[in-house]
This record gives C-alpha cells, sequence and structure tokens, in this order.
C-alpha cells in the first residue's frame, strides 16, 4: 500500500522563507547604512553651486558704464569691454559673436571642466511683439545642466544699424536682453 | 493496489507560518524605526547648507546696517564707520551699497577689525556666530570665512594673500576633517596696490624678470602698441625653476604671441588683453615635476619671465585672485572666491 500525503495547500517553505527574509532586512540594511543616500538633496546641491557660480558671474560682468556720458551715447568709449552691455552692443546680425575681450572675463571666472552655451532673447517691439533669440556660444548642454540669466538693458543711441537689436526699438523706449547662460559640467 | 491518500487541508497554524510571520514583523518594525535616522543626516546637512547659504548671501550682497541705539533715527548702511562707537547696533556685510558681489574693501578691513575686537583672535568664531544667528537653542554652527583664489577647488584651497603674504580674509578655527557644508561665491575686490604684487608698463625689447609664488591668483598680459610696423614682433613668457645652492636651473615657455619669423608686426591683431593664469600655473606643475625629475632636488626660487620684442605691454600678477579689465582704467577688478564652511559643534 503507498500512502501519499497531499499537504501542499497552506504550507510555507520554511529555508526559503527565511532565507528570502533575511535577504530583503540584508538588503534594506545595507542599502541605508551605505555612505551614499539616494535623496534629491544630492543632485541639487550640484546645481545650486554651479547656479550661484553662473550667477555671480553674469554679475560680475555687468559692470555697466566706467564713465557715464549720455550725451555721447553710444558711449562705447566708456563702456567696459568685457562687460554684458559692450558685448551686446558690438553683435554684428552678419555675424553675431561676443568680443575677446569678454570671452576671455568669462573663460577667466569659469574652470575650463564648465561647458557653457551662451544665448541672448530679446522682444521685437517693432514686429508685433515677437521673441527673437541668438545663439553666441554654440555648445550642446546635458541634461543635468543649469541655466542663469541677466537682463541688460539697451538704449536706441546704443546700437547701429548693423546691431541685431537695431530693428527691436519702437520710438525711444529701451529694449530689456536677457543674457542666457547655460552650465554643465564635463 | 489501493492508494490511501490523507489530506491535510484542515487550516492548521503550521510553525512555518509563525516563523515567517515573526521574520516579517520584526523586519518591519526594524525599519520603522529606523528610517527615521536614516533622513536625519541629509535633514543636518540641509539645514546646515542653508545656514552656509545665509552668511554668504549677508556678506556678499549686502552693505550691512548700522542703528544708534539712543537715537533710533541715526541708521545706515556704513557701518564699518560707526561699529566701535557707543550704543550701536550692527549687522556686518561687506558689499558695496547697491552693488551686490562688489566687496568694499573698507568693509572687509574692519569686518577683520571687528572679529578681532569680539572674539580675540581670527580663528574665534563667537562674534561671527552670534551676530549671523548660527547659535540657536537646538543647534549650534561653527564658521570658516575665507577668500579663495578662484584657481582653488574644494579639495585644493589657496588662499588670497596680499603682497605681505599675509591672507586677505580668513575668519574662525580650521576647517574639521569631518561632514562641513561649503557654499562659495565669486566677489569682485577693487585693485588695492597690496592686491598686485607685480604691476608693470613694459617697454620694447626687454627681458623681465618677476620672483613669484605659485599657484598664482592671477596674470594678464595686456599688447598695448609697436614702436616699429616694420619689423617682427612678439612676446615670449616662461616659467624659471631655480636652485640657489646648486644653481640648477630649468624653464618652461607657457605663452607666446606674435610672429617671430616674419618681419613686419601685426599690431591690429596683437592688441588686446590676454589672460594668462591657467597657462602659468599649468606650467609651473609640469615644470616642477621636470626640476624634480632631472635633478632630484627642490628648488627654492620660483620666477616668471617675461620677454618683449618691439611691443609696448603691461603685465600684472596677483596672489589676490583673477585680474578683470584693464588696469589703467577704474574698469578693472579682481574676482576671488569667497568660501563659507560651516558644520555643526
Amino acid at each position: 500500500m503507498i500512502r501519499v500525503m497531499s499537504d501542499e495547500k497552506g504550507q510555507a517553505f520554511t529555508l526559503e522563507g527565511i532565507t528570502a527574509a533575511l535577504l530583503i532586512l540584508i538588503v534594506t540594511y545595507t542599502l541605508f547604512e551605505s555612505s551614499v543616500v539616494v535623496s534629491p538633496i544630492w543632485s541639487e546641491y550640484g546645481d545650486i553651486q554651479l547656479k550661484q557660480l553662473g550667477y555671480d558671474v553674469l554679475r560680475s560682468l555687468d559692470v555697466h558704464r566706467t564713465n557715464m556720458n549720455l550725451s555721447a551715447c553710444p558711449d562705447t568709449q566708456n563702456i567696459t569691454r568685457n562687460s554684458l552691455q559692450y558685448m551686446l552692443i558690438q553683435l554684428n546680425t552678419s555675424n553675431p559673436q561676443p568680443n575677446q575681450e569678454f570671452l576671455n572675463a568669462l573663460d577667466m571666472m569659469l574652470d575650463p571642466s564648465i561647458k557653457k552655451r551662451l544665448e541672448v532673447y530679446w522682444v521685437n517691439q517693432s514686429n508685433n511683439n515677437t521673441i527673437e533669440h541668438l545663439v553666441l556660444i554654440n555648445n550642446t548642454p546635458i541634461p543635468d545642466a543649469v541655466g542663469v540669466s541677466r537682463i541688460i538693458v539697451l538704449y536706441p543711441c546704443d546700437v547701429t544699424s548693423s546691431s541685431p537689436f537695431y530693428g527691436s526699438f519702437t520710438n525711444d523706449t529701451a529694449l530689456a536682453v536677457e543674457v542666457r547662460m547655460i552650465l554643465w559640467h564635463v | 493496489m489501493k492508494v490511501k491518500e490523507k489530506r491535510i487541508d484542515e487550516g492548521r497554524l503550521s510553525l512555518d507560518m509563525l516563523i515567517g510571520l515573526s521574520i516579517f514583523l520584526f523586519a518591519f518594525i526594524f525599519i520603522g524605526q529606523f528610517l527615521p535616522s536614516v533622513f536625519a543626516d541629509a535633514r543636518s546637512e540641509i539645514s546646515v547648507f542653508a545656514e552656509a547659504y545665509k552668511v554668504s548671501v549677508l556678506l556678499t550682497e549686502d552693505p550691512g546696517r548700522w542703528i544708534n541705539r539712543a537715537n533710533t533715527s541715526e541708521k545706515g548702511f556704513h557701518w564699518e564707520s560707526e561699529w566701535y562707537k557707543d550704543n550701536i547696533s550692527f549687522r556686518p556685510g561687506l558689499a558695496r551699497v547697491g552693488r551686490a558681489g562688489f566687496i568694499s574693501l573698507n568693509k572687509l578691513m574692519e569686518f577683520k577689525n571687528a572679529t578681532l575686537h569680539y572674539g580675540g583672535s581670527y580663528a574665534n568664531d563667537t562674534w561671527i556666530r552670534d551676530v549671523f544667528g548660527l547659535d540657536s537653542p537646538s543647534n549650534s554652527y561653527h564658521v570658516n570665512i575665507s577668500l579663495l583664489i578662484p584657481y582653488s577647488t574644494s579639495y585644493n584651497q589657496y588662499y588670497s594673500r596680499n603682497n605681505s603674504g599675509q591672507n586677505v580674509l580668513t575668519i574662525g578655527p580650521p576647517i574639521p576633517n569631518k561632514k562641513v557644508s561649503r557654499y562659495e561665491r565669486l566677489v569682485n575686490l577693487p585693485v588695492y596696490s597690496d592686491f598686485i604684487q607685480h604691476y608693470a608698463n613694459l617697454p620694447n625689447n626687454v627681458n623681465y624678470r618677476i620672483n613669484s609664488t605659485f599657484p598664482l591668483g592671477g596674470a594678464l598680459l595686456i599688447v598695448r602698441n609697436t614702436s616699429n610696423i616694420h619689423a617682427q614682433c612678439w612676446v615670449e613668457v616662461r616659467v624659471n625653476l631655480t636652485n640657489t645652492t646648486s644653481l640648477n636651473s630649468t624653464y618652461e615657455t607657457v605663452y607666446e604671441l606674435g610672429d617671430r619669423v616674419g618681419s613686419t608686426c601685426d599690431i591690429t591683431n596683437l592688441t588686446g588683453i590676454y589672460p594668462l593664469t591657467r597657462e602659468l600655473n599649468e606650467g609651473y606643475e609640469e615644470v616642477y615635476e621636470n626640476f624634480t625629475q632631472t635633478y632630484n632636488e627642490l628648488p627654492d626660487n620660483q620666477s616668471v619671465v617675461v620677454r618683449i620684442k618691439n611691443l609696448n605691454c603691461t603685465f600684472a600678477l596677483s596672489n589676490v585672485g583673477e585680474i578683470i579689465g584693464d588696469l589703467s582704467s577704474n574698469e578693472a577688478r579682481i574676482v576671488s572666491k569667497l568660501v563659507v564652511t560651516v558644520w555643526e559643534g
């Protein structure tokens, strides 16, 4: 006579169960004890510092005029050549490039391990308020890049007919140009 | 043959079940108890980081405030000329009025004087903690505020030094070897004579040697004009290392400008401002390695050599920070890193 015990129902497989439970426990403990805690602050820490650096650089370059002489506008003699203002007013529609003094100052303040992209945005007031933009330093950012910007005010007398901003003024109103810099570590 | 089947399906509470449930409950309670302490560390870091940010903003973006407690109508931003008088309450800030990020030299000096006055030494941060609200019933932090050259990194810190070799700003106890929060700001300092190690208008045809210490905070070459466009013109910058006892010496050219082959001077393309800080600092590292490998000894004299042919130039070095702009105009400034480091303790 063969006697079969059919006890599949409601049974726990003891050894496997205990092993699995211990495994989960060990993994959980190791994960939380490790020095790298997956928390939003770790990625933001780097971003905050890089973003702050970007804002400080733009602020440092927004040095405006060394001596105001509105009657001589455009007063290029008294505008600091490494400033955002000078960089904008010297732009030429046919080949818009930042001037060398500006690029030198920018590079002196940013470590070579930081790459950058530089764009300017403005509203063309004489063309139905369309938003126009130029890419002045054309590098392709990575997804972890951060963006900073600063608004620079240009006056009609600041620019010449070869400037990309020339046709964007209406009457004598000033033009707000947003200089946008995107930074990332390489 | 008859098979006799015994079915055990009466819903017993087995020992396996009890063990499994016990382990699960144990793990569940353990993790529940453990989780808050895991994130306590991150919470603490967020809190310390915020303190470092706060101090950096108050110092670099705000000019500070003062008020006369005996006559509250007397108040203002220029605490630097009032703080030592009677009945004055003040909070220091280093920024020029209306110019965030641009440091006032007077405020910087008086900030150091006030720290010395209230704390007895620059290493005592008691007054700084009090004035920036770093002491509270629940938390207490220490702070170190330093000015570093932009070439510094978080693991290689080089202090901004004046021409006497003293740190321009180092306040607070040394940074401990434990978890700290560090916040960096780029600040603009005025071109004060004590911050420029060398500044020389160099004439045509000169070999100019400047004894210096590396790494440099800033180095700038300005090419202005030439006296003869029908002759070749160039500039060469070298790093030179010497051992003054053995007289062993080696150099490396770190920067060249102009054409040393042709017979004319293309002054239009040469005129301009050339930052040389990184070239000189990286060149120094290479020359140092070559020197030690070649001679098996250390150099005790470091110099920068500027060789100029047929050009009028200005050359400037600083151990405080990068020199931005033409030093002969009032646009020039020195850019340094103000680093605030905060830790619990």
